[in-house]
């Protein structure tokens, strides 16, 4: 197990074509958290993102001869998955959201201070919930662009390979998603009195 | 470096992306010269500081144990079963080649209605390539498209621009590029050349050998000027 680790994905996925357990084992492990991760971000829900890992996983174990090397890495070719099988099961689930309130989710005042009793973490909590509902509200194109970029850290060129869309795209609309961000969270700022930056 | 020029590199700055060091430079002059780059600068600063406790935060989410297990169970079933799926491919690949000739000469002397949307799913390549039929992919992609369809329907607003079936086109359902839970009330479609990849990167199967090829396309077009839809024509 301990060699196999130091395998590159693309080994360990002709290695997993050639029922290799432990292959498929270390790919899944290795790659199963960002999988996990992008899915919850972009649907703010744990068992979508349960439910869209397990399926891409299934998806490379049904198809994985297809997924091409020159074409850019595996971990691209798995956000490009989990993307379209989030976007489905958002569709689905659709009818069945519940509006968020606004409130700090549920949380009394007591409980956040509880939580985090220096001042100045407690504004940043707050600030990061908010930050959460806002990039939950933004356009899904916008979304993914700041979940790849600025909560995965890909590069403009990795990230573009994933959304199948060119690199000024990327750029585009991770601008422009910032743009929204920092708007949303300036306007709550100012409605929470200057309290939560 | 002026402020229109700033606004292009603040973003990366902010974010600490590779960039240019000169502009880099630059770019931090320009903030410190100027107060409301200055405060732009900082907020982009505060985001990314944001973004980044956010990401932190996140880092230890993981699925559930239940789910590698449910994939180990998977992975041996996949197994067992590799030979008989195999077949089932090749069949089902050849029943799609059958389907998609039928359909296509059902299309070609039926004479076409011009506003028609519905149109028919056809993909030849299988014929050529069997083994490079993904149906199970293309099904999955109809769904979002009609909703898509429906509002094109509900309000046609260029059908004029709307580049019409000629005869012996052949399209593919609606694609949708983005995932947007509100139909398109308002926007344009537009017909544009595509490299052939952009059949691989919607899971539609492709002719390798012509990668380097274009293809035709109609992308449909939000209010915001962001593709909403895409349809392959042939």
């Amino acid at each position: 197990m301990k060699l196999l680790t130091n395998l590159a994905d693309a080994e360990l996925l002709r290695l997993m074509a050639s029922k290799n357990e432990q292959a498929f084992t270390v790919l899944y492990q290795r790659r199963q958290g960002a999988v996990y991760r992008f899915a919850l971000q972009m649907s703010g829900s744990p068992s979508v993102a349960e439910e869209v890992t397990q399926e891409v996983f299934i998806v490379l174990l049904r198809e994985g001869s297809g997924y091409d090397p020159a074409r850019g890495p595996l971990a691209s070719y798995l956000y490009g998955v989990a993307r379209r099988l989030t976007w489905r099961r958002m569709a689905e689930d659709r009818p069945h959201v519940q509006i968020e309130d606004e409130q700090e989710d549920g949380r009394t005042p007591e409980q956040l201070i509880a939580r985090s009793e220096v001042e100045t973490d407690l504004a940043r909590d707050q600030a990061v919930r908010s930050l959460r509902r806002a990039i939950l509200a933004l356009p899904a194109g916008y979304r993914e662009a700041v979940v790849l970029c600025d909560l995965h850290e890909l590069s403009y060129a990795d990230a573009a390979r994933a959304l199948g869309c060119t690199v000024g795209t990327v750029r585009s609309r991770l601008h422009r998603a910032r743009a929204l961000l920092a708007e949303r969270l300036a306007a709550k700022r100012s409605s929470s009195n200057g309290c939560l930056v | 470096m002026n402020c229109t020029e700033f606004e292009n590199v603040v973003v990366d700055i902010a974010r600490g992306a590779l960039m240019d060091t000169a502009r880099h430079r630059e770019g931090l002059a320009h903030a410190t010269g100027c107060e409301r780059c200055g405060r732009r600068l900082a907020n982009e600063q505060t985001l990314s500081g944001l973004l980044a406790v956010a990401a932190a935060e996140d880092a230890g989410c993981i699925a559930s144990a239940a789910v590698g297990q449910t994939l180990l169970s998977a992975f041996h079933e996949t197994k067992s079963a590799r030979l008989p799926r195999r077949r089932t491919l090749w069949l089902g690949a050849a029943g799609a080649a059958v389907a998609a000739m039928l359909v296509v000469s059902v299309t070609v002397r039926t004479p076409r209605e011009p506003q028609a949307v519905k149109v028919p799913t056809v993909m030849p390549a299988p014929a050529m390539e069997p083994t490079k039929v993904i149906a199970p992919v293309y099904r999955e992609l109809r769904k979002p498209p009609v909703r898509t369809l429906r509002a094109a329907q509900r309000r046609p607003v260029m059908p004029k621009q709307q580049p019409a079936q000629a005869d012996g086109e052949v399209v593919t359902d609606f694609i949708a590029v983005v995932y947007d839970p509100e139909p398109v009330e308002h926007g344009r479609m537009v017909r544009v050349r595509l490299p052939r990849s952009a059949l691989a990167a919607f899971g539609l199967p492709m002719n390798e050998q012509r990668a380097e090829e274009t293809i035709q396309a109609d992308v449909v077009l939000g209010e915001d000027g962001l593709a909403r839809a895409v349809r392959f024509v042939k």
